[in-house]
Order: structure tokens, then sequence, then C-alpha cells
């Protein structure tokens, strides 16, 4: 296809962000038009795959509360499993939205637009699902609200001390200001499709959720301020929320836990692990939605490099882990080590370092950085290996100071039943994002585009 | 339309940002005061071109973050002395202090968030549903790829034909009474 072949870049002459000779009318023809064509065969059935998928959470979590935790395989030393594991996951996904939206926006990116919204929404959704491993962990699920300061009969308040108190807080702010930015982004798209809108029903919906936009000076003068400054306080937000998340293992004693480095582990790696799920999504979606003029082979290119660049971030981060384990002269810590990369997990740790390490190194060619099928096939290792890093992390808590109390862990069907559906969930929640919303920051792509600079004149 | 209606102003129409630009100065160096101008997208300079003032947002948001920065250092501080735990050295001002920067961090952007979405639905008299400006035939395009400007009925210098006249003259095209 035409605009697929790559011409190469030359620094002097970036390529257009916007291929094809679009305009500005076709521009928001092209984005709008997926959300207002009637159903596809296709959309329906990748639809129905995945809320089937989804509806295996409501049946999990039904056993799950009935039983109570011991219906996952946990047992004593493995208290908090799965359950962590895939917490960590999802919350990794949900960083590559963020990181796009907030810490581009600041460094003045402008081939983010076109791929900002679509992470954006992977955010939320992956959030969302985050959200309901910890929630239904505590067992008792009555309870869940004292994880929160609630004034009670008891006069007691929740730990401040305690990192998985730290957690709550980070997760909810986090899952809370991401909706918000995603929201106020959507504003001026939802105008958008309230002044296309053919039928009343859309229109109301649309008019309601655009609040009253009308597009005048004031209003870009505020949505703009808006949208810096949620960039410039979700870039802390971004840092501090898996840095935290990896306080709940560093806060604690275990081997192959204590350690200093794992804020940036945990970040580096959610960010390697979101950039890695966009890239897969993002080229299987530019496709299927006819958006190959507007998520050109540059954006898709740009996402391949930071993708290289994070791995080797999260690579030297396995080795310098590795390296102080031995260098700390902790046997403890040593072992634990030696028994991640020759013991049980070694399959689990393996894969890991291929899928992490190894592979996105694939990304320094420039033929692959331009294959479709290849980044489908690398983004999606690299979250599968991503799974495995945490999965590695926190199995390390079954073989710590004393081997009596050792023990592994094996999954049930409900540990695999819940994580299945949480996947579902994310599937669904981004189809219907697909079908109902603009996938791409309408007014933003027009922003970037060249015409959208006033020529001045003499009277400059 | 009907008999109560009243002129509410005055727009017309552009196709590219250049021209609105210059439309926009011209219609101020005549000395109207209430004008707007509504577009796809922001166009670099246009708030100057009608002397819109810069937006106070950063303040209601710095005033929102300031009080989810103190608000959560207090309330953990009051917390802990309402119901102490006498866990290494705590608690204490000082000693406990650092143990509760994440929720202060936290809670400090939290509230920024939710001041500035909220300072940017107050600033803009967001949320309606309605605008006169619905009404004029051709306007959903202010969200696709037109270009309007608007003179308010309320400017002191607005008269009705002598606007109109003007609007066509800098190049307004469909130039359009909008009645409320």
């Amino acid at each position: 296809m035409s605009q697929d072949s790559y011409i190469p870049d030359n620094p002097n002459e970036r390529i257009r962000l916007v291929q094809g000779g679009l305009n500005f009318s076709q521009v928001t023809e092209t984005v709008a038009s997926i959300a207002e064509r009637p159903t596809s065969r296709k959309w329906l059935f990748a639809f129905l795959m995945a809320a089937a998928t989804a509806g295996l959470v409501p049946g999990s979590l039904a056993i799950l509360f009935w039983n109570g935790t011991g219906v996952w395989g946990l047992n004593n030393p493995q208290a908090w499993a799965w359950d962590i594991v895939n917490f960590v996951f999802w919350v990794g996904i949900a960083h590559a939205g963020t990181f796009i939206s907030s810490i581009l926006t600041l460094t003045r990116q402008p081939w983010r637009t076109s791929i900002g919204r679509f992470a954006e929404a992977m955010t939320v959704f992956s959030v969302a699902c985050a959200g309901m491993f910890p929630a239904c962990h505590v067992g008792r699920v009555w309870c869940a609200h004292w994880l929160f300061p609630v004034p009670n009969q008891m006069d007691l308040w929740p730990n401040f001390h305690s990192p998985l108190l730290w957690d709550v807080f980070a997760v909810n702010t986090y899952a809370t200001v991401s909706v918000l930015f995603w929201y106020l982004g959507l504003i001026p798209d939802l105008a958008t499709m309230r002044d296309r809108a053919k039928n009343a029903a859309a229109k109301i919906a649309y008019g309601v959720l655009a609040v009253g936009w009308t597009g005048s000076v004031r209003q870009w003068m505020n949505f703009e301020k808006a949208y810096q400054i949620f960039a410039a306080i979700a870039t802390p937000l971004i840092c501090a929320v898996s840095a935290v998340v990896s306080c709940d293992f560093a806060g604690s004693q275990i081997p192959g836990w204590h350690a200093t480095i794992f804020p940036l582990y945990f970040v580096c790696g959610a960010v390697f692990q979101g950039f890695s799920a966009t890239i897969f999504l993002m080229a299987i979606c530019r496709s299927q939605l006819g958006l190959k003029n507007l998520i050109t082979m540059r954006h898709l290119e740009n996402l391949c490099k930071i993708t290289l660049a994070l791995s080797f971030i999260v690579t030297y981060i396995y080795f310098m882990e590795y390296f102080i384990a031995k260098f700390s002269g902790n046997p403890y810590e040593a072992f634990c080590f030696d028994n991640r990369m020759t013991g049980w997990y070694a399959v689990g740790y393996w894969t890991m370092i291929i899928c992490n390490g190894a592979i996105p190194q694939l990304f320094w060619f420039r033929s692959v950085r331009n294959s479709i099928p290849a980044m489908i096939v690398i983004g999606f290792l690299g979250v599968f290996g991503m799974w495995f890093e945490r999965y590695i992390i926190i199995m390390a808590i079954g073989h710590d100071f004393l081997p009596s109390s050792w023990e592994g862990f094996m999954p049930t069907f409900w540990d695999c039943s819940l994580f299945l559906g949480s996947i579902g969930t994310f599937f669904t929640l981004l189809l219907l994002f697909v079908r109902f919303v603009p996938v791409i920051s309408i007014a933003e792509v027009k922003m970037v585009m060249p015409e959208a600079k006033p020529k001045h004149g003499d009277h400059h | 339309m009907s008999t109560n209606e009243k002129v509410w102003g005055l727009v017309s129409r552009f196709d590219n940002p250049t021209d609105i630009l210059a439309a926009a100065e011209k219609v101020r160096a005549q000395g109207y005061k209430k004008i707007d101008v509504h577009s796809p997208f922001p166009i670099h300079g246009i708030e100057k071109a009608i002397g819109v003032k810069a937006t106070p947002l950063p303040w209601i948001s710095l005033l929102g973050g300031t009080a989810g920065c103190l608000g959560a250092w207090y309330f953990q501080y009051w917390t802990t002395l309402d119901y102490p735990m006498i866990i290494s050295g705590k608690p204490g001002l000082l000693h406990s202090t650092p143990a509760w920067f994440v929720v202060v961090f936290c809670v400090t952007i939290l509230l920024c968030a939710f001041a500035t979405l909220g300072g940017f639905m107050v600033l803009n008299d967001f949320p309606k549903y309605y605008s006169p400006l619905h009404k004029v035939k051709g306007f959903n395009r202010a969200s696709d790829d037109q270009f309007f400007l608007v003179v308010s009925a309320a400017d002191p210098q607005f008269d009705q034909r002598k606007t109109r006249d003007f609007l066509a003259q800098i190049g307004g095209q469909d130039v359009t009474v909008v009645t409320d």
C-alpha cells in the first residue's frame, strides 16, 4: 500500500504526521465515521467473544466471595500470588497512556496526538481491571472500605505508615486522574460527534457529554491550560504509582524483594509493558479501523524506538539486581537469584529475559520497525514477558530464610478464570470505546497539521 | 423566529485560520469589544487578536493542590494523634512526616486534578446544553473545518446593519443574525 511505503527519514525534512493529503474535514470524517457507521459483523464477533470472556468475572468473584481466598491456590508463604501479579500487570499496561499524554506533552512531541487517545483509553480500562484484584484479595470484601480512612465506632484509622495504604492512595489517585484527564481531552471531540450526529439519541448523549463546548477562544484557552496542568501533575504521578506499588515489596524484608532499585524497576518495567501493549494493539487497530493516514509508520516507529530504549533499562536492572544480590554477600539474596535462574521458576525467569531483554533488540532494524506482523509479535511478547517478570518477583516469597516454610504455588481454576475474565473485561471496554468514542483526538491532530498555523502577513 | 426573541449577535464564517485571524484583528481595530471566535482547534495568536485575558485556571489548580497537600498532611497528623501507634518513635511530628509523604503527594495531585477540571467547567460556564449558536445553519462545522467570528449584540458599537456590512466587507461569508 502506498501510504505504508516508508520514505527514509531525512532529519531536515520530517515526514508529515498526517498522510494521504487529508484536509481538516477529511480528518474529522476518518476518525468520527468509525463511531458512526453501523455495527460491523467483525466488531460484533469480537465484542461477543470479549464479553463472554468477561462473563467469567462475576462467577469467579461469586465463588471467591462465598468461599474466601482459599479457592485460589494460595498457601502460607504464597499469600497473594496471582492476585498481586495480575494487579501489577494491569497497572503496568496503564502506564503507556499516561506517559504519552503527559510526558510527551511536556516534551512537545507533536506525534503523540494521534496515539494518545487510544493509549489513554487503555490506561483507564486496565486500571479498572487492576482495581478488581486487590479489592477482592482482601478476603472479607464487605470490609473493603476499611482501606480508606472512614470514621468508625472503634475510632480506628488506617496505618498511614504502611506501604500497603500508600498503594491504595496511589492507585485510586491514578485511576481518578486518568479518567479526568481522558475526559478533558475528549470534550472537543464529543462536541464534534454532537455536531455530526444524525439521530436525536446520539445528539442528546454526545451533547450532554460535550458539556456545551463550542470551541470559543476562551474555551480553547482554558482547555489548553487545563491540559498542560494535567500533563504536569500526571508526570510525577505516573512515576509515583508503580514506585509506590513496588514499596509493597521493597518495604518487606524478603530476599528478592528488599531492594532499593524496586521503585525504578517497577516504573520502567511498567512503561515498557505499556508501550509493548500499545504497539501490539495499535498495529492491529490501524488497519482494522482504516487509520493508516493518521497512525503512520512514523508513529509506530517512534513507539518501537521508545520500547527499545525501555528494554535496555529493564535489562540493565535485571543484571544490576543480580549483581547486587551476589555482591552483597547476603546468602539469602544470592540463593533467591540462583533459584530464579535454575529452580522452580526458571522457565518464567528465562521467558522474562528473552521477551523483555533479547527480543526487543530486533527493533534496531528498520525493517522490523516497519513490519506490522513483527510489531504485533514483539509487542505481544513484551506484555507476556512482563507478566512473567511480576510472577517471578512475587514467587520469591515462597523461598525465603527458612527452608521448612518453603512452598511453591500452583494456580487453581479460579485463579485462571479471574485473570482470563479481566482480559475479557479489558477488551470489552476497549471495543465499546472504539465503537462509540473517537479513537483519535480529532482536534489535536488538526492542531499539528501545518495548515493549522495562521500564515502571518504584514501585520506582524 | 418568534416575536419574543431578541437579537443575540452576528456570526460570520471564514474557511481558514489565516483569514479569521486577520478578520479578528480588523474587527478589534474597529473598536468592537465583545467578539469571539469559534474554531475546531486553538488558533495561535487569536487570544491577543480579540483581547482575551489570560485564564486564572492555574491559580485554581494551585489552590486545589495546596489544599490537598496541607489537608492530607494534617489529616494524617490528626489521625495519628487520635489513635496513637507508639511504634519506632511514632507518633511525632518530625518522626512521622516522612512516612506521610506518599499520601500527601497523592492527595495533592488528586485535589489539583479536581480543581483543574472543576475550574475549567466553572470558567467556561459549563455544563450546559444550549447555545443560540446551534441555531445557526452550518455552525456545526465549527467543530469540523470552519471558523466563525461572532460579534455580540451586547457590544456598545453593535448595529445590526452596519456591523453586518462590516463583517461582509472583511471577508466573512454567510453573515447571519443570531436570535435568542
